[in-house]
């Protein structure tokens, strides 16, 4: 890699700037779960004071619910991103490669329905759920995500799928392929870097979906967010220590998702070759 | 292969649903976490559960469900209009008990009749019972309940040469004004703050008037917010504000906090927080001074030199759409009793029965002014379909007097039309 | 130049039968997604915006009353300086958060040591909960405790009342939204500029190209599908922000801080005005709509190039 020095510099030091505004707060909060609860907001604000577990190991006793609902943001998420990506995979596919005339509805309504704000949906469908006996189950959770999700990834994908040439397709065809079979062959792969980042950002916005499990769960399918917001709200006084410990926690699945997509993001260099 | 995703996803979906369906029946509580705290002990050292006995005796589990602050003021409108709930009972507070309750619980009167809650309602005190019946009918029976006190930091106020606690507005002003100063680490104390945000602001106003003589609405009715009384209670905010006395960003930060955090000198305050200002992660044993509430020199009368404030409450009601509400009326003449009621005090649970209050009067100096206190306070504002509108609207009236400067007649003035909208 | 989207030419018209089996396809990989928006979006949301046109709260007998809603609310000048503020807070959020986002993009775009890690810490913000985020920021914020006024005092300048005025508070709240909402837009311009073949930004350097040139020239169009997609987006997330306003500063002191869908919830769940917020919820609309009209019309466009058979 050539590139002048005083360039590199400079992106390294824009680069130092930005993780310093991006982290701090978050390197804050992640100490701040190491202090004892009445030194988190001391004055002056110290980074390190009396390291301790004792706000993990409290979790349980404080938040009883925590670990269960941290369970169920594992599982709202998870069936969220796949369910959302199957969908917006097979739809930008049709977008991409087909011309059908009438493709204009769907991705008019897909553009369209999802322009409404979240907060206007949650009132006329709980009595819905409720009858339906799905309140305080994942199931609102999963469909509610998978809705407000899937415009954005469907575009996204596709605005990738566009770049791919679709000449490659059409060989394995006359190769003897079907439509769908080399699309999923010849392009499914191609599509790594997008799908990867289109995931992470999918599971990322479920796994901090406060409206819908607020609402939708009492007690049972409660998620995390949720139970960190309730205990944020105490009114007899709240425990930050334990908060920190349990946002601290709540953190770490996306970081390590971010840390294992990152090899899929950032693989295209390779494939680049293909496109020739 | 997108079909077998898709068979597979629908497929766990109902298998996780069916799971909840099959759950065993059971009476369902909607509080907050205070309500699960003090009823079943979660997340206290010494916590006791005082719905037990409840369960043994009868066989029926009980579930609380914990909610935000908000969310709780919220789910009743939206739990109270189903036909059919899973949840039995819900937790109301002062912010929420307005004539519209009606429409969303269960009058309790005919449950009373067969199975009268012994002493109810008069052992309990009067103002909560009140606005939790509607047209004569009962629809609440208060569980928890309190008053705004004043509270001061008691090595602060003494090291800053603040010997007596304040008992005028002047004197308040004053020990407040002293009680401003910067530690040797440069950490800032404030001298004096009522609570900022939004919701908290009718109550804010109303206690700050009332060391003036003055109500947002009196007792007839009338709405007074833009009496002289009230326009100096403004104008008083906004000079503690603007000297720099309360805390610049009042209307976003926690009073109750910064107080624990030995950030405040004197905070106006719930009377039942003895144990949460006084442990040792906050001031320690002994380290505040509740005090009564200020009053003018002028207004005293009949020996009593200090004013009311602000009574609130957490009543428990029946929701309409409850498939249980025998079992739901048991639950709640259960909690009403002796029992449950020390249980859920040795929990940290502030009663609203009489006598029990006076007996901790006793012993807690917080809330002998309590209990002082509250034989002359009310809630903020009277109960009305539009209460909320009503406590919004004034919330953006003071913060823009104290905060933004807008003039205190005038605004006082438009809010007054306002209000008389809603209550006239 | 780029391999632009619209060049991916569509696979020639095929014969009845298989246009038969395109249909088919299209219409099963459409349905799923298609069923999910108008059940779950769709015909909530008209349901709940038709309640406009009554005085709708839950308790009470619900009555049509007409455009009353809507009069009340333009007769209404704290309406306006909201709806002024919301275009403001819409236009400045959105532009920052680009802005921001492609710079880090193209950095991260370097060949940097440790990447993965980098990457990580940039987009950590993202995945954090928002209320604990706004909570770390609003201590951090703090204008007498705070980290960021402590540093700035120790270094002999003049501290910033935060969160103290109507102005200092809206600037919290921007520097906390764009905060949480970069990493999002970085993650798929960066995605979107791994993309770029290898042979064409080489021949743009064999040609002299300075990284300008490369960037305005090559990698800007390649990435511009992506980017207005993105665009479209935040500015929808934009005009609905609400998490942010409702934890940092409840909309006050006043209304100086608050937003439209702050105020629709303010008038719905906080005044069970439901009518009146569903009023408010159509204006919400519309200014989503017009503030992303170019974009959506872009989005809409790119999806059917006119180059089609």
């Amino acid at each position: 890699m050539s590139g002048n020095i005083t360039g590199r510099i400079l992106v390294f030091v824009l680069l130092c700037i930005a993780v310093i505004w991006a982290f701090f707060p978050i390197l804050f909060m992640i100490s701040s779960s190491f202090k004892p609860g009445n030194l988190i907001w001391s004055y002056p604000p110290k980074l390190i004071a009396e390291p301790t577990f004792a706000n993990y190991q409290n979790i349980a006793t404080l938040f009883p619910r925590f670990w269960k609902s941290f369970f169920n943001s594992v599982i709202v998420t998870a069936l969220t991103t796949a369910l959302t990506l199957t969908m917006a995979i097979a739809s930008a596919f049709v977008f991409s490669r087909l011309r059908q005339p009438w493709l204009k509805v769907p991705a008019f309504l897909m553009i369209f329905v999802r322009m409404f704000p979240g907060i206007v949906v949650v009132i006329p469908l709980y009595p819905v759920f409720n009858e339906l006996g799905w309140l305080d189950t994942v199931t609102p959770l999963v469909l509610c995500g998978a809705a407000f999700a899937v415009s954005m990834a469907t575009l996204l994908i596709k605005t990738f799928v566009d770049d791919i040439p679709v000449d490659l397709e059409e060989a394995a065809m006359i190769d003897g392929c079907s439509r769908v079979g080399a699309f999923i062959r010849i392009t499914l792969p191609l599509l790594t870097p997008a799908i990867a980042a289109v995931s992470l950002v999918v599971a990322i916005g479920s796994w901090n979906e406060y409206l819908f499990p607020l609402v939708f769960t009492s007690n049972d399918a409660r998620t995390a967010p949720v139970i960190i917001a309730i205990a944020m709200s105490n009114e007899d006084g709240v425990a930050w220590g334990g908060i920190m410990a349990m946002a601290t926690a709540y953190l770490a699945p996306p970081l390590l998702l971010v840390l294992m997509l990152h090899k899929q993001i950032t693989n295209v260099m390779t494939m680049g070759a293909v496109k020739g | 292969m997108k079909r077998k995703f898709q068979v597979l996803a629908v497929a766990m979906l109902t298998a996780l649903s069916s799971t909840a369906l099959a759950q065993e029946k059971k009476l369902t509580i909607v509080g907050v976490n205070i309500h699960e705290s003090s009823m079943r002990g979660v997340g206290l050292k010494n916590g006791v559960d005082a719905v037990a006995e409840f369960e043994k005796q009868t066989g029926n589990k009980v579930a609380v469900n914990v909610e935000t602050g908000p969310g709780i003021l919220e789910a009743l409108p939206r739990l109270g209009t189903l036909n059919k709930s899973a949840e039995d009972i819900i937790m109301v507070s002062q912010l929420m008990a307005n004539p519209r309750i009606a429409a969303f619980l269960e009058p309790l009167d005919k449950y009373m009749a067969a199975n009268a809650i012994p002493g109810f309602p008069q052992d309990w005190v009067k103002a909560p019972v009140d606005s939790g019946t509607i047209k004569s009918q009962h629809y609440l029976v208060p569980l928890r309940c309190g008053v705004w006190i004043f509270w001061g930091n008691k090595k602060y106020l003494s090291d800053q040469g603040v010997a007596e606690t304040p008992t005028t507005p002047e004197q308040l002003y004053e020990a407040a004004k002293k009680a401003t100063f910067t530690k040797p680490n440069g950490e800032k104390v404030y001298g004096f703050a009522v609570r900022g945000i939004s919701d908290q602001v009718p109550s804010g106003l109303a206690t700050i008037g009332a060391m003036f003589g003055g109500s947002i609405i009196n007792e007839k009715g009338e709405v007074v917010v833009n009496s002289p009384a009230m326009v100096k209670a403004a104008e008083y905010m906004r000079k503690l504000f603007a000297e720099g006395i309360m805390p610049p960003n009042w209307t976003s930060v926690d009073a109750d906090q910064m107080f624990t955090q030995g950030r405040l000198s004197m905070v106006v305050s719930n009377d039942n927080f003895t144990s949460r200002f006084e442990s040792t992660e906050a001031l320690g044993p002994g380290g505040t001074v509740p005090f009564h509430v200020p009053l003018q020199e002028s207004l005293r009368k009949n020996g009593i030199n200090y004013a009311g404030s602000q009574s609130f409450y957490w009543g428990a009601g029946i929701l309409k759409g409850s498939q249980n509400k025998e079992q739901a009326y048991a639950l709640l003449k259960y909690l009403a009793g002796p029992q449950p009621e020390a249980m859920m005090m040795s929990n940290g649970n502030q009663p609203c029965r009489s006598a029990p209050l006076a007996k901790l009067g006793e012993t807690v100096a917080a809330n002998k002014v309590g209990i002082d206190t509250l034989a002359i306070s009310r809630p903020p504002l009277p109960g009305n379909p539009r209460l909320s509108e009503a406590s919004d609207a004034i919330a953006v009236a003071v913060q823009n007097i104290v905060v933004n400067g807008a003039d205190a007649k005038k605004t006082l003035d438009t809010l007054s039309t306002d209000l008389k909208g809603i209550y006239e | 130049m780029a391999t632009n989207a619209s060049t991916a030419a569509p696979i020639p018209r095929p014969n009845k039968r298989s246009r038969y089996s395109e249909n088919l396809l299209a219409a099963t990989a459409v349905t799923p997604p298609i069923l999910l928006l108008v059940l779950f979006i769709g015909i909530p949301a008209v349901a709940l915006l038709a309640t406009a046109f009554t005085d709708y709260s839950p308790g009470i007998e619900p009555e049509f009353i007409g455009w009353k809603n809507f009069t009340t609310l333009f007769n209404s000048s704290v309406f306006y300086s909201i709806l002024l503020r919301n275009i403001g807070y819409v236009i400045g959020v959105v532009s920052l958060q680009l802005l921001v986002a492609l710079g880090i993009a193209l950095i991260l775009d370097n060949e940097l040591p440790y990447r993965r890690i980098w990457m990580a810490l940039l987009i950590a913000p993202f995945a954090i909960s928002p209320v604990v985020g706004v909570v770390i920021w609003k201590n951090l914020l703090d204008p007498s405790y705070g980290l960021v006024n402590y540093v700035v005092s120790s270094l002999g300048l003049p501290t910033v009342p935060w969160m103290s005025t109507p102005l200092t508070s809206m600037i919290a709240v921007v520097i906390v939204a764009v905060w949480r909402g970069f990493p999002f837009i970085a993650i798929i311009l960066f995605a979107a500029l791994r993309g770029i073949p290898v042979e064409v930004k080489e021949a743009a350097k064999i040609d002299g190209a300075t990284s300008f040139q490369i960037f305005w020239h090559v990698k800007l169009p390649f990435i511009m599908p992506a980017l207005s997609i993105m665009a479209l987006f935040e500015t929808i997330f934009a005009v609905r922000e609400f998490d942010t306003i409702q934890t940092m500063t409840g909309g006050g002191p006043g209304t100086s801080t608050s937003l439209l869908s702050h105020y629709l919830y303010r008038t719905a769940f906080g005044t069970f005005r439901f009518g009146m917020g569903a009023a408010v919820g159509w204006v919400m609309l519309a200014l989503t709509m017009l503030m992303a009209a170019l974009i959506i019309w872009r989005a809409y466009r790119d999806m059917f190039p006119k180059n089609k058979a």
